[in-house]
């Protein structure tokens, strides 16, 4: 037995340093490359600088990334602002640089809130400008009936946050971050990420975000040249339409005027006005096929309530509400016929994302900076409980004017709701 | 604790493993009751409650064996009948309970109106696995094929966690005598070069392919759920990644418990031998969760008569098998289609040998063609079956039937149609529809399906690879003639042996297992 035990003791000795090395191989080969920007790794051009991987983990990276960038100035919100406020816009002013874009695709209202709760912490934050979105607010009646529930159940996500929903320390926040960190190193999908990232630098198309978290969402770009904007409209005014058509979707909590979406932006307000941070809350550019599929599903005076809720939350913390989504020229903007493969819109991806070039006139508006002369389309209005009569009443006679001047383009939409 | 675990593979694992020869050197009795102590652990890190029932059922059960042994000697054939017929009714019963309580209620509130509430039962984890277990070893009792009179022994029977939870359904007397052996009690370099070896085969198969397929096919379960129609291609994709999801989750478990327990010098039996590659229905049961196949042929279907009463009395058997067999997977009427599905496609393939029989054809090899046809057929057929398994409710897996049997139409997503050029164009005047949205999803699926097919129809399965040092209890020995044979060559190069090459394919192997623990999820098999 002695003269057969040694290969089996090579094997395993040879088989141990293999699963050791390939292990340890693969970390330093993720922490290099750096797929989610987590690391901070240097990005080096036509090697990581791309990140094809990072826009389905923001979630993970962001939280980290955010307080090693250490901003003056946030911008919040979900996947609307990502793709559309730029921190490198010029109209930043000095003092408020570096900037970065914390909005997080997909995120509820209080994710939202309590990703900006942690990022002020202990930090030198000056400026948040936060987009809110209607349909974040919007709710199954099934959670809106229960009493109010403050705050709402614990998700991993908030391990990652140094501060707890009623601004204490997180005192996990070390633990999560060292977790987080070994897993991503120590991942099959981070490999598998990292290899993405250096094969696909060479696609000027491939979704990416940068280190100040914004996503220029260039993988538009690609569905765009192959398939046409046409087909990116039509795909999300069925998913719009879908989402809206939804039943029993409620804005508040029973008979209250609360929910925890408000109670969210009421407590993060509460929470900035503490570490005197001013913050910028707007309401986000749509197409006006956003528009007229929430207002075919029925659901415009929730729009209108919705409002006046803000502006009411906006008043109470004396804090600037602005709101984008009026019908106006850039929103008015026709899609492409399907099969065009060459027309582009100019200010935006679909119905529900602006582009970068719309966000560059929301910033001049809402900095108050003049950053380009040039530029004087004006977006935007400052609502509060004072005009909001007034504003409503507007945005719905506009509405009804584009109703009535645009029959075929409402038929289209409407079709939509029976497919 | 689950095998694809970091707590389970770095602490659980080799803690166990080194106490247990430490404790050899005490003696065997300490070595085993530190093993059945650390397999209590194992099964109590779910949920310590559940340890309760396992205490009792194998207090009782030990009980009602030693009972029925003794009877056995003194040849009190009805004291050990009774012993017999008790103890089988007390575990089923207590399954019956646990498993079948409220899916029984449930149907008889359906029928009569009635609202009988019974409240909510929670399953017990592995109770399906260990009621087998039991019974098999009360009914051995009885034949006087195993005995046993120390109770940590039997517990160690019961218990073993390699097997515990989801099996190989082992038998008393194929377990207890491996843990007697003098050797079993030291420690031995070939053991755990093998037993790594193996362990890490099957986490590959499970954390890399099997849950790398998953949410492929779970996406379009989920749609049919949520009572979407499907089209040809994203029913059939859903259906064929829930295929190989199930394959590699199920064997690739298996293949850790094999491992593990080789750590310890023990070999369980074998529970899968490349299942898809069969040519018929007989032999797929041949080659998949083949201990439980065994169970139900030598403590069901033989029992009710076997084959040994006619044609009809045969097909009646089979089909009774089946349909118990079905609802052992869960109490749903789905697990019963499923099932009587496969039974029906028993009774046509034993039907189908009468009638080569017949015309003087029993036995023959058929021709490439008819293999390849015979291959498909086989593989379909199961495929349908994993729609009933898989599905939540009828419902759904009509819907997804309805979409393989291209009742919604052929649809391809409109990015991969753009991407063809004119061959897309072509496919549209053909009459293939297009949706928007989906397209990485439709590629990724198409993808893995097409490489664990390949993997699945050509490569050596872990018992072949292994196959020059005993990986298993009961190796199947597969017959060319039953079987589709692509890589032939492959299989016969891919001999594991103690050598550099092996260990570097094993390293990475392992490599990649481990680091594809960082999405954890459970094996499929602990809902049964």
């Amino acid at each position: 037995m002695a003269e057969s035990k040694q290969p089996y003791r090579r094997y395993l000795q040879l088989w141990f340093v293999v699963v050791l090395t390939f292990l340890c191989l693969m970390a330093v080969i993720n922490y290099l490359v750096d797929p989610y920007g987590m690391f901070d790794t240097a990005r080096i051009e036509d090697l990581n600088a791309s990140k094809p991987a990072a826009g389905n983990h923001v979630r993970l990276a962001k939280p980290y990334q955010v307080t090693g960038y250490a901003p003056h100035a946030i911008i919040g919100g979900n996947s609307r602002p990502e793709m559309g406020l730029n921190p490198a816009n010029a109209c930043w002013p000095a003092e408020l640089r570096p900037v970065f874009n914390l909005a997080l695709p997909g995120a509820n209202v209080y994710m939202q809130a309590r990703v900006l709760q942690h990022a002020i912490a202990g930090n030198d934050t000056r400026l948040v400008l936060w987009g809110l979105d209607f349909l974040d607010f919007l709710n199954r009646h099934a959670s809106t009936s229960q009493p109010l529930q403050w705050p709402p159940g614990r998700t991993e996500f908030e391990d990652r946050l140094k501060v707890n929903a009623d601004g204490s320390e997180n005192r996990g926040y070390s633990r999560k971050r060292l977790q987080d960190y070994l897993q991503t190193l120590f991942s099959l999908d981070t490999v598998k990420d990292s290899v993405k990232t250096l094969s696909g630098q060479a696609d000027r198309h491939s979704s990416s975000v940068r280190r100040d978290g914004f996503n220029p969402a260039l993988d538009y770009l690609e569905i765009i040249a192959w398939e046409g904007q046409g087909v990116l409209f039509q795909q999300k005014n069925r998913e719009i339409s879908r989402m809206f058509s939804r039943p029993e979707l409620e804005l508040f909590q029973g008979e209250s005027r609360w929910s925890v979406d408000f109670e969210s932006v009421h407590r993060f307000l509460q929470f900035a006005r503490k570490h005197n941070v001013t913050v910028v809350l707007f309401i986000n550019p749509y197409h006006v096929d956003y528009l007229l599929t929430l207002e075919l599903a029925g659901r415009w005076s929730q729009f209108e309530s919705w409002k006046r809720q803000l502006a009411s939350l906006a008043d109470e913390f004396s804090v600037v509400l602005l709101d984008f989504s009026g019908i106006n020229l850039l929103s008015t903007e026709q899609a492409p016929a399907p099969g065009d493969k060459n027309t582009t819109l100019k200010w935006f991806w679909e119905p529900a994302h602006y582009r970068m070039e719309y966000g560059d006139l929301m910033l001049g508006r809402m900095l108050q900076h003049p950053c380009d002369e040039g530029n004087v389309t004006p977006v935007g209005s400052v609502i509060t409980t004072g005009n909001i009569d007034d504003h409503i009443i507007k945005s719905r006679t506009d509405m009804l004017r584009y109703k009535a001047q645009h029959g075929p383009a409402i038929e289209r939409l409407r079709m939509l709701r029976f497919k | 604790m689950l095998f694809n675990s970091y707590e389970f593979i770095f602490l659980f694992l080799p803690v166990t493993f080194l106490v247990f020869f430490a404790m050899a050197r005490l003696g065997r009795e300490a070595a085993i009751a530190w093993l059945v102590i650390a397999s209590l652990f194992f099964y109590g890190w779910w949920n310590p409650s559940y340890l309760v029932l396992i205490l009792l059922s194998m207090v009782i059960n030990f009980a009602f064996g030693e009972f029925i042994s003794r009877a056995y000697e003194h040849h009190r054939t009805a004291r050990a009948k009774i012993g017999l017929a008790l103890g089988v009714t007390l575990n089923l019963g207590t399954l019956a309970y646990f498993k079948y309580a409220g899916f029984f209620f449930s149907n008889i509130n359906a029928l009569t109106g009635s609202s009988v509430d019974i409240g909510h039962i929670v399953l017990p984890l592995a109770i399906s696995f260990f009621t087998f277990q039991q019974i098999a070893y009360l009914a051995d009792a009885y034949k006087g094929i195993t005995q046993e009179y120390r109770f940590s022994h039997y517990a160690l029977f019961v218990t073993f966690f390699p097997q515990l939870i989801a099996g190989p359904i082992v038998h008393h007397k194929e377990m207890l005598p491996q843990f007697m052996r003098r050797d079993t009690l030291r420690p031995k370099l070939d053991n755990v070069s093998i037993g790594l070896s193996i362990f890490f085969i099957g986490l590959f198969k499970k954390a890399v392919l099997a849950d790398g397929v998953a949410p492929y096919g779970s996406s379009v379960f989920d749609a049919a759920a949520a009572g979407e129609t499907l089209s040809f291609f994203v029913a059939w994709g859903g259906a064929l990644a829930y295929t190989m999801q199930l394959y590699f989750d199920f064997s690739g478990y298996s293949d850790m418990a094999i491992g593990g327990a080789r750590l310890f010098g023990i070999r369980l039996p074998l529970n899968f031998h490349s299942p898809y590659k069969a040519t018929s229905i007989i032999e797929f049961w041949r080659r998949w969760h083949m201990t439980l196949s065994r169970f139900l042929r030598d403590y069901l279907y033989i029992p009710l008569g076997g084959s040994h009463h006619g044609k009809s009395r045969r097909y009646f058997n089979l089909m009774v098998t089946m349909f118990l067999g079905g609802l052992w997977h869960g109490a749903g009427w789905t697990f019963v289609a499923w099932g009587g599905l496969h039974g029906l496609y028993l009774v046509v393939n034993h039907a189908w040998h009468r009638f080569r029989q017949m015309l003087g054809r029993a036995g023959a090899e058929s021709s490439t063609v008819g293999k390849l046809v015979a291959w498909l057929i086989t593989f379909m057929a199961v495929v349908t079956g994993w729609v009933f398994f898989r599905a939540t409710d009828f419902h759904s897996a009509i819907i997804i039937l309805e979409g393989m049997a291209g009742i919604n139409g052929v649809a391809l997503p409109n990015a991969v149609i753009a991407r063809l050029g004119d061959a897309g164009i072509w496919l549209q005047s053909a009459g293939v529809d297009v949706y928007l949205g989906g397209g990485s999803d439709f590629s990724f699926t198409w993808l893995w399906i097409v490489v664990l097919l390949a993997m699945v129809l050509m490569m050596p399965n872990t018992q072949q690879i292994m196959s020059l040092v005993e990986p298993a209890l009961r190796v199947y020995q597969s017959d060319d003639k039953y079987e589709i044979r692509l890589g032939r060559r492959l299989a016969a190069s891919m001999k594991w042996q103690p050598a550099a090459s092996w260990a570097v394919i094993i390293g990475l192997v392992a490599g990649l297992g481990l680091l594809a623990l960082t999405s954890i999820s459970e094996f499929l098999y602990f809902q049964f």
